[in-house]
């Protein structure tokens, strides 16, 4: 029982300590363009981001334009997106963006793609330099990485080393090597063998899961009946994959012991309940977040309101639907 | 040499645009008025720091059946007006934009804006205005501002400002072209401004105005050193650029639209392509475009992608 004082939102995610369990899913939240598309207030959310540990968007060696457009459609109960990883890179995103990231008050989870082990490799080590570099000493409790193993819409890489758990383990023991702080490692949903690719990363010493990212989908042009996204196939997220998404966390919450972040149609605070009953140690705000760039903060506020009702601390909320 | 200095003034003010203090409030309807079948829906938006032509703020009903909010243009009410009112005008051409069409007075929206680039300043001389449909809406703002100048209430503006506007209007028919009964009152607000006002409106069957598309009176009517400000549907947008080709020193801007998630340059889901085959975000690097930006490559794939879905 913790109904007296406030209510302690406080998990680790390996050597980062958050504040509270909400963080944004990458590619969903840009906290520096949104900063100045907001202006005054955008500023304020740079100051004091809205998410306890803050994810920017996948970034590959070279720079990538992304996919053709339309690249975005609203479907029922969610929508699908063909972005592509647009990234400028990243030599680029070491020399522009880094140094800002660096500077936000929370901890910041990088987050890259590849399109074979040995980038993903090469990829943390440029990584792993510029941190040492930016911050010397001991920067492991301020900043992570996410390897990116499972982003739908490219043509190579990424998911289809995400959906094989011999390309995955490979990719992970790879990156190890060379990344001594906290490595997340995000999963695709589109596979039968989802626990088996969670066991083989955390056998190669991943420190925490990911999942999930979104389900391969397709949308037609309404007059034509073609398809509609640029990239012809999408991944869909929103209310609509939450179950799906719980299934997921819930077999794998079950397969490994490192803690897992719990993605899939998070709207409400009911949502991340059921993210965490399920086995997820924090959560993150996904497309959801894209209308409304405060959620996360939101959801974290309701968050310890809800368990000063029920009077239960986070801690024993934690995989509670398999007791 | 006055293109130059009008590009250098336009930079100038989309920076101002860009330190805005937006937010996402609930914002009460406290108005509809139906013009046909679209809709002007008047918004008590809290704390509303003002917009300028061209700006948008992405709109949905806080009880709302659809996953995502949908981008409009501010039509009226830079700050809100003097009635504290916020108007967006809206044609219902699919499931958001229906939702919003039909709200009644009493209901609530999330508002998150202003967001984007607007129009520059009007530069001095003429300024012609090209507006198609729905792609009137954010000359409203347009004229509020150019009539504050010396009336006061609208974002004022710096420069001396045209002393002359050609305002071209637009219609699929009698009903879309309702919404010149909201536009009649500003532009009497710039005459008495001290500016000259003349509207041309255009419908394709001539029930209103004379007969034809906006672009056959822009092609009558463009002159050597217009600036011209459009609105409106990717081929009438492709059209008045290409016209502005063909007659020395004009220069265009134009607000382009494309479906949004965000708004604010997070999914990146807004692309078009640019003359020089980047891609633009439309809700970061527009809506509001110089001509060259977008339509200065070749024509044949420019924009369209993005540009002929708008908020749906």
């Amino acid at each position: 029982m913790s109904t007296e004082g406030p209510v302690d939102l406080k998990v680790n995610l390996g050597p980062l300590e958050l504040s509270h369990p909400l963080i944004n899913a990458s590619g969903t939240l840009d906290l520096l363009e949104t900063g100045e598309a907001l202006g005054t207030r955008g500023g304020t959310v740079v100051r004091n981001p809205p998410v306890a540990a803050y994810v920017p968007k996948t970034v590959t060696l070279s720079p990538r334009q992304g996919n053709d457009p339309p690249r975005i459609v609203e479907t029922s109960g969610g929508m699908l997106n063909s972005i592509g990883l647009p990234n400028p890179g990243l030599d680029a995103f070491i020399a522009t963006e880094l140094p800002k990231l660096a500077d936000l008050p929370c901890p910041v989870i990088l987050n890259i793609g590849g399109f074979s082990p040995v980038e993903y490799a090469e990829g943390a080590a440029m990584l792993r330099a510029a941190v040492d570099d930016r911050m010397g000493g001991d920067w492991t409790s301020r900043i992570g990485l996410e390897l990116n193993i499972s982003c739908p819409n490219v043509h190579s890489g990424c998911m289809s080393i995400g959906t094989n758990p011999l390309e995955s383990r490979a990719t992970v023991a790879a990156v190890r090597e060379s990344w001594p702080g906290l490595l997340v490692v995000k999963l695709t949903p589109n596979t039968d063998r989802i626990c088996e690719v969670a066991e083989a990363v955390e056998e190669a010493g991943a420190d925490a899961l990911s999942l999930v990212n979104t389900y391969k989908g397709l949308a037609l042009e309404r007059d034509s009946l073609r398809p509609y996204l640029g990239g012809m196939t999408g991944g869909l997220s929103g209310p609509a994959i939450k179950p799906l998404a719980l299934w997921a966390v819930y077999q794998v919450y079950n397969a490994v012991e490192v803690p897992i972040v719990g993605i899939g149609g998070v709207e409400c605070v009911q949502d991340v309940l059921d993210h965490i009953a399920c086995g997820a140690t924090a959560v993150a705000v996904g497309s959801a977040g894209l209308r409304d760039p405060w959620l996360a903060e939101k959801l974290a506020g309701q968050l310890a309101d809800e368990l000063q009702i029920r009077g239960v601390e986070l801690g024993k909320v934690v995989g509670c639907a398999h007791l | 040499m006055p293109r130059k200095m009008r590009v250098a003034r336009a930079e100038e003010f989309w920076v101002e645009a860009l330190v805005a203090d937006s937010q996402r409030v609930k914002a009460r309807v406290r108005a509809v008025e139906k013009l046909g079948g679209q809709v002007v829906i008047g918004l008590d938006v809290k704390d509303w720091v003002g917009a300028r032509s061209g700006q948008f703020a992405m709109l949905q009903p806080v009880r709302s059946r659809c996953f995502l909010p949908r981008a409009f243009s501010v039509f009226t009410g830079a700050r809100g007006g003097a009635t504290g009112i916020v108007n967006f005008l809206i044609a219902p051409v699919g499931r958001g934009t229906e939702e919003l069409a039909a709200m009644r007075e009493g209901e609530e929206v999330w508002v998150l804006g202003p967001l984007g680039r607007h129009f520059p300043e009007p530069p001095d001389g003429r300024l012609v205005v090209v507006g198609g449909g729905t792609g009137v809406a954010p000359f409203g703002l347009l004229l509020e501002s150019l009539a504050g100048q010396k009336g006061g209430g609208a974002v004022p503006g710096n420069g001396a400002g045209p002393n002359e506007i050609l305002l071209l209007l637009g219609f699929a028919g009698e009903e879309q072209a309702r919404s010149v009964k909201w536009i009649e009152p500003l532009t009497d607000a710039v005459r008495s401004s001290g500016v000259g006002v003349e509207t041309v409106v255009m419908t394709e069957k001539g029930e209103r105005g004379s007969q034809g598309l906006v672009t056959d009176a822009l092609a009558e009517r463009l002159e050597s050193g217009d600036s011209v400000f459009a609105c409106g549907p990717i081929a009438m947008c492709e059209t008045t650029w290409t016209l502005a080709q063909n007659v020395s020193g004009v220069s265009t801007w134009f607000s382009l639209e494309a479906s949004m998630a965000c708004g604010t340059g997070s999914c990146q889901g807004c692309v078009l392509p640019s003359a020089k085959g980047t891609l633009l975000k439309v809700c970061r690097d527009g809506p509001v475009f110089q001509g060259e930006r977008v339509f200065g490559g070749s024509s044949e794939s420019t924009g369209k992608a993005a540009s002929e879905r708008g908020s749906t």
